[in-house]
């Protein structure tokens, strides 16, 4: 089992072997669409049956804070993409709505340029991350005085049971 | 504490482009402007954003007889057909899309044209717009990252008292010199602490991705490394050498703010001296004449 060096910051290295290894899992899941890896290419953008959008969500590694981002894009069946206030009403937990909105550019919603597609892409700011994944850890039992840190195997599926349904992800 | 008097830094802020905002002639007649309008000129900051100068622009078209009744988020920029990222630093935009190499033999390409267009804001291209907040948002999340790239964590920023991290702002919108690098300079000179790594971003032409990796500003026996020797680390097949090229016209060469730096300098030096307002180098490398 490897850990990450200097948890909770990943490598870019640890990064893509944490990837793999969620994609491996996610193909071997039944109740779930599997991920893919996609190196640098432009993505095509498959197109929704009419009356339903579709949703791209993308895993990309930030060099600045060392952690995973999501981020992500909703389209019509149509092709033009859903508008800011869309993404809230259909994508985010009601719950979670005021939540998000008030959070200012750290936990809000807010538009970047995707890393290689250059194109705008809304994504959940990283730099709250490495705090949440030091959380997880600090909340479970210590082992010999030693503290649980997680596993690169583990890595993703942790952090994006936090993030991910915020955002619909399931 | 005042703003410290390094002439570098103060000639960077006062650096401006004369811009020529002219109207797309479609929609101008389309949104009822009856005769030819003339274009509007401004001389911009190069460390400013254009999301500052729209409502001045919207202004200008708007009592020439545009009827233009939308917000200012729905107004937008492009060069040549290409729309213009306006979470961009105005200056990073002109050497960017011109191209213009300051070592050629040509004048640079001034005024800039510009068009404006208030109709037909392109979602799948542009970051959408809610005008000034969201620049202020970008700029401060830009400012952050480059406290994190340095020390490995947000505290300096966020320790900011709420006054300074406005007056960061508010100092850059309104042209305040002092104002702005009464905060910044302690951002920048970072207690005289060397950083973990320098906030720079390289940009290549052809919409090539942004290039952004951690850059460490020692190498592994604590030399400090030169704005050639990181040029020479991210992209060995344009800089194949930290040394200047026998070839000057031939070799790409490193643009900011207009100016050809050396690849001598420091990239310490560099970073804190030659960095926009959100504390980041922003680098174009262009090619070969």
């Amino acid at each position: 089992m490897s850990l990450p060096d200097n948890y909770p910051f990943l490598t870019r290295k640890e990064f893509d072997i944490a990837a793999k290894l969620f994609i491996e899992q996610s193909k071997r899941s039944s109740d779930e669409e599997p991920w893919s890896w996609v190196e640098h290419e432009s993505l095509p953008t498959v197109p929704a049956s009419e009356g339903y959008f579709t949703v791209d969500y993308h895993i990309i590694y930030s060099t600045s804070y060392k952690v995973p981002v999501l981020y992500f894009n909703a389209y019509n069946s149509d092709g033009t993409l859903l508008t800011n206030d869309e993404i809230y009403s259909n994508l985010v937990h009601p719950l979670k709505q005021n939540d998000i909105k008030s959070a200012g550019f750290h936990g809000a919603i807010s538009q970047q340029d995707h890393p290689t597609l250059l194109l705008p892409f809304y994504y959940l700011h990283p730099c709250e991350t490495a705090t949440l994944m030091t959380s997880i850890v600090s909340d479970s039992k210590m082992n010999n005085n030693k503290l649980q840190i997680i596993s690169l195997e583990g890595y993703i599926r942790s952090w994006l049971s936090f993030v991910g349904p915020v955002v619909g992800v399931k | 504490m005042t703003a410290p008097q390094n002439p570098i830094t103060r000639a960077i802020w006062d650096g401006t482009l004369p811009i020529k905002f002219s109207l797309d002639s479609t929609e101008a007649a389309a949104l009822g402007a009856k005769a030819i309008v003339e274009p509007y000129f401004i001389e911009a900051p190069r460390c400013s954003y254009f999301p500052l100068w729209t409502s001045q622009i919207r202004k200008y078209f708007v009592d020439m007889a545009l009827n233009f009744i939308g917000d200012d988020a729905d107004i937008w920029y492009d060069v040549d057909g290409t729309p213009l990222k306006w979470h961009y630093p105005i200056g990073l935009l002109y050497d960017l899309h011109t191209g213009y190499r300051p070592d050629s033999n040509s004048p640079p390409p001034l005024p800039w044209p510009v068009t404006v267009h208030f109709k037909n804001f392109p979602t799948d291209k542009l970051i959408r717009a809610q005008a000034i907040d969201a620049t202020q948002d970008f700029f401060m999340s830009m400012i952050k990252e480059a406290d994190f790239l340095r020390n490995g964590s947000t505290k300096k920023v966020m320790n900011l008292s709420k006054n300074d991290q406005t007056q960061l702002w508010d100092g850059l919108w309104s042209k305040n010199y002092d104002r702005f690098w009464s905060v910044n300079y302690r951002l920048v000179i970072n207690d005289g602490q060397m950083p973990k790594h320098i906030p720079i971003r390289i940009y290549l032409p052809d919409n090539c991705p942004v290039i952004q990796e951690p850059i460490s500003p020692v190498d592994e026996n604590g030399n400090q490394l030169t704005l050639g020797d990181v040029l020479h680390q991210v992209l060995p097949e344009l800089f194949p050498s930290p040394l200047p090229s026998e070839n000057a016209s031939a070799a790409p060469v490193p643009v900011i703010h207009g100016i050809i730096p050396q690849l001598e300098i420091p990239i310490v030096w560099a970073s804190q001296n030659l960095c926009y307002p959100d504390n980041f180098l922003h680098i174009v490398v262009l090619l070969g004449i």
